[in-house]
């Protein structure tokens, strides 16, 4: 067996995600072979994630077209280099979230929100318990509780909203954070405790 | 108005994962992805600078060759330097501590009658004083072949040479005694005497013929004292010194202004 899958093996603990990274792997090495356009199918798998990594940490919309295009371009680029060491998705969140980073501290100064519309879809039934509650109408306050989340995740640090992000938005696990942000397990567990600490002082009025 | 107390905790993470729903439209990523094909083709299409490519020439596997390369650039300079240092004369010691171990024994070995007021020589030793300064400047060389010999001295060692040399002509036996024979370096007489010249003049003297030589220099010529110095101090100068008790308590004695200067 080869050295890189044992390794990768030894990262990857959960089926699923071994059986994708498996399977994206065949992918990249189809496109090392020479089949370029096989880089579509990881551009349409992974395009949505990359975009909500992204656009959480800058909640700007058009930055996050940009950097998440730079983001594929760049993983494009250095397929070569790309040897199995890690599952696919994390090299590329990796590749995504560096990028991200690299613009973030750039254009520190330069930051305001152009948010997204929320999709209506299950999990924000208790929007409208809050909505009532309130005696607000129901899209207002749903803008409002976004406006203010959004501001809360910009007031935390560069390393803490990317750690808050992979871990409660895209469900990435510990080990998977430590992997893309290049630190220990106990750096993200510290990271993710303190961002909800914080974010809890923040959003205090929306929480019950 | 519905009852508040049946309905679920509100929490951070609920809060949070009210981001996931902030999805662009599906028509969003038609236009993403035709925008995406334009600048790859771009990037395709794009020359990139040929430090950019030096990642990709280090990852292919060329570690092999480089390595090896070095390893054998490594074992050449090795061999060649330690061929070099082979071929030299092993370094010996000139003024081991073996040596002057080896000397302190042999006087204190010297029999008590040697307690009168000749000169008591030590036994024969490796004329080894003079060669410290002649050899050292070689054999620097041979240890640092990559330098240049130094031929410059440094003020200091300039100053204390001429201070011996000075020392050696005005009061020869004075220096000898003082330095016991074994401080000859600067000095240009004990190099051109002969190697059992040099013996005796590295050899150790007694308490008793320490004594007799001071004797000697004040009852000669060596110590002048001042004209207007009264002849009482001289006297008692000498009576002092001759004393067996005050001769065996000095460890060297000097001239320094005129003066005598005993060190205890």
């Amino acid at each position: 067996m080869n050295l890189s899958r044992v390794f990768t093996r030894t990262i990857v603990t959960s089926p699923e995600r071994q059986q994708e990274a498996d399977t994206d792997f065949a992918i990249v090495k189809r496109v090392q072979g020479g089949d370029v356009a096989a880089f579509d199918q990881l551009i349409r798998k992974y395009r949505e994630r990359v975009f909500g990594v992204v656009y959480n940490l800058t909640a700007n919309r058009e930055d996050t077209a940009d950097l998440t295009q730079d983001a594929f371009i760049k993983a494009f680029q250095a397929i070569n280099r790309f040897h199995g060491q890690s599952s696919f998705f994390t090299w590329l969140y990796k590749i995504a979230v560096n990028t991200t980073l690299s613009h973030l501290r750039k254009n520190r100064l330069r930051s305001f929100f152009s948010l997204e519309q929320i999709q209506e879809d299950s999990g924000t039934q208790f929007v409208d318990e809050l909505a009532d509650k309130n005696g607000i109408n129901r899209d207002v306050y749903l803008r409002e509780l976004q406006e203010k989340l959004n501001e809360a995740m910009q007031k935390l640090s560069i390393k803490h909203r990317t750690v808050i992000t992979l871990f409660e938005i895209d469900g990435l696990s510990h080990a998977e954070i430590a992997q893309v942000m290049d630190c220990s397990e106990g750096t993200v567990r510290s990271r993710v405790h303190y961002a909800k600490q914080f974010l809890q002082g923040e959003l205090a009025k929306y929480l019950r | 108005m519905p009852n508040l107390d049946h309905r679920s905790k509100v929490t951070i993470e609920d809060l949070l994962h009210l981001k996931r729903a902030e999805r662009p439209p599906a028509e969003f990523w038609n236009r993403f992805e035709s925008e995406l094909r334009q600048k790859q083709l771009a990037a395709l299409l794009q020359r990139r600078p040929w430090w950019q490519g030096l990642p990709n020439l280090l990852t292919r596997r060329v570690y092999l060759p480089i390595g090896a390369t070095a390893m054998v650039a490594f074992t050449l300079v090795s061999v060649k330097y330690y061929s070099a240092t082979q071929q030299a004369p092993a370094f010996e010691p000139i003024v081991s501590h073996a040596a002057h171990l080896q000397t302190a024994a042999r006087v204190q070995a010297a029999p008590a009658a040697a307690r009168s007021d000749e000169v008591v020589h030590a036994p024969t030793v490796e004329p080894t004083v003079a060669t410290l300064s002649d050899r050292l400047p070689d054999r620097a060389s041979e240890l640092t072949p990559w330098s240049a010999p130094r031929t410059e001295q440094t003020p200091s060692a300039k100053s204390i040479a001429a201070s011996i040399a000075q020392l050696e002509v005005s009061e020869p036996d004075l220096a000898n005694v003082a330095y016991g024979g074994t401080f000859a370096v600067a000095g240009s007489r004990f190099r051109h005497q002969d190697p059992a010249a040099m013996v005796e003049t590295a050899s150790v003297t007694t308490s008793a013929s320490r004594r007799s030589r001071m004797l000697a220099q004040l009852d000669d010529r060596r110590f002048a004292p001042e004209p207007q110095a009264p002849e009482l101090v001289r006297e008692r100068l000498v009576r002092r010194l001759a004393e067996t008790d005050f001769n065996d308590s000095y460890s060297r004695v000097g001239l320094e202004r005129g003066g005598v200067s005993l060190k205890f």
